[in-house]
């Protein structure tokens, strides 16, 4: 009887870890040194090791939404002719994760 | 013995003369000489046969092909100001007269049977403007008017000091010698180019030379149409045009840059075909969303709305803003008026079969 109770609070356990796993948004708005937004800057998504591209998005009056992601860790680089910056993002379930990042050298 | 002399010194002197007149008109981009010359290549057009009157709806048709054609050649000779006047006579074809003006006539309005080929042939024209050729024959018409004058002198010994009468006479020799072949191949070629820009089939250029194959000809009592009714080498020329669409064509598909989906994109807008709108789009929004649906989204109806209360929306700029990772950010400008611009977004992306638009468009 203990071990059936023990294996149904594993099993519910694994259930409710899984569904936890909910999706959020990503907002990132980009600065220059000016601290003023940016426009046309490349906003790669990727995977945290950076070894595949999620999705990708270039800045419309300095900003970008990735919507329904999975919660989780990502990559992020973003690209303007010779500035580059490469960051890892936490996105947290039910939420819209903002993100201000200044592209300067 | 003095009166021989005294002609002598005054041949010489008139002989100069002629040749510093000749001289004088200048060699820049539109010469004056071709400015002249051009205006009464038209006069003579215009009082012998007129100019004809299309219906509202053929005349906005010719307008809006002609604008869309020369829009974009005015890029490659910004130095030029387009401009076009159908001539109220029934032979097939159309001229280029220099200094921007160009002449159509009625039968090559009335007969072509898509405006792709009525396109095809407005770039034919536009090409020779383009290419600089009415300067190019003036350059060697000037010896040969120079060889003239001399013959003349050995004639009666008068010469013509009328400035006007040589003109036309110019304007004249001209229309009736045309364009050389090497001209009217470079010309073709550029029509398949321009033609593809604006967002026409470059196959027009190939259907209209069969047209005019079959439908052209025929004898006219008039000199000044006749120079029009025949056109030479057809066989020839639908046989390079041909070869040349088909690598176009080829090179469409799989060459596009993020510039020339921008520029197909934008020619779908203007003209509100959205069809080659949602074409432009990668397989992404087309697996989720259906053409009417993409019709009818609130984005796109608001882009159209913007566009439709544009006064010139024609006169359009492309710009390749960023690109990374085969990923590309393009702005399409339009000047709304003298103080503000209509600016898109588009975000484009390449796959196998060239740049499509991932994202967009957007207001900046």
């Amino acid at each position: 009887m203990k071990k059936k109770l023990l294996l149904f609070l594993m099993v519910f356990s694994l259930i409710a870890l899984t569904a936890c796993n909910g999706i959020g948004n990503l907002r990132i708005n980009v600065y220059d040194n000016q601290q003023t937004l940016i426009n046309d800057a490349y906003v790669g998504l990727y995977t945290t090791d950076f070894k595949q591209r999620i999705d990708f998005a270039y800045t419309t009056r300095g900003e970008v939404r990735f919507k329904g992601l999975e919660s989780g860790s990502y990559g992020l680089k973003i690209i303007k002719h010779n500035l580059k910056k490469k960051i890892k993002v936490q996105v947290k379930s039910d939420e819209t994760n903002y993100i201000k990042m200044n592209l300067v050298n | 013995m003095d009166k021989i002399k005294i002609n002598k010194h005054l041949f010489i002197l008139l002989l100069v003369l002629t040749i510093v007149n000749l001289m004088s008109y200048s060699a820049a981009a539109v010469s004056d000489l071709e400015k002249k010359i051009s205006k009464q290549n038209l006069k003579i057009y215009k009082e012998e046969y007129g100019i004809a009157e299309l219906n509202q709806q053929k005349k906005k048709e010719v307008d809006n092909i002609f604008k869309r054609l020369s829009t974009e050649a005015h890029k490659d000779a910004p130095e030029l100001d387009f401009r076009y006047w159908v001539i109220d006579a029934p032979v097939m074809n159309a001229a280029y007269l220099g200094d921007g003006r160009m002449i159509l006539f009625k039968g090559l309005v009335n007969k072509t049977e898509t405006n792709q080929q009525l396109a095809a042939i407005l770039a034919h024209e536009l090409g020779h403007g383009v290419n600089n050729d009415i300067e190019e024959k003036l350059d060697w018409m000037k010896t040969i008017q120079f060889g003239a004058v001399l013959a003349d002198l050995a004639g009666d010994g008068k010469l013509n000091k009328d400035k006007s009468s040589q003109i036309t006479a110019i304007a004249l020799n001209l229309l009736q010698k045309g364009y050389s072949r090497t001209q009217e191949k470079a010309a073709d070629y550029y029509s398949v180019f321009l033609t593809d820009r604006a967002g026409y089939d470059p196959y027009g250029a190939v259907e209209v030379m069969k047209l005019l194959k079959e439908k052209s000809g025929g004898s006219s009592n008039s000199e000044l149409l006749e120079i029009f009714a025949e056109h030479p080498n057809l066989d020839k020329r639908i046989n390079y045009l041909n070869a040349l669409v088909t690598k176009v064509e080829a090179a469409d598909e799989f060459y596009y840059s993020p510039i020339s989906t921008a520029r197909r994109f934008t020619q779908g807008l203007i003209n509100d075909d959205f069809s080659i709108v949602y074409e432009t789009y990668g397989q992404k929004l087309k697996d989720n969303m259906s053409l009417d649906q993409f019709k009818k989204q609130e984005r796109a109806q608001k882009v159209r709305s913007k566009i439709d209360k544009l006064a010139d929306k024609l006169s359009y700029q492309i710009d390749l803003r960023n690109q990374v990772e085969e990923t590309a950010r393009v702005a399409v400008l339009f000047n709304e008026n003298k103080n503000s611009t209509l600016a898109l977004a588009l975000d484009l992306k390449k796959g196998d079969y060239g740049w499509k638009v991932a994202n967009g468009p957007y207001f900046y």
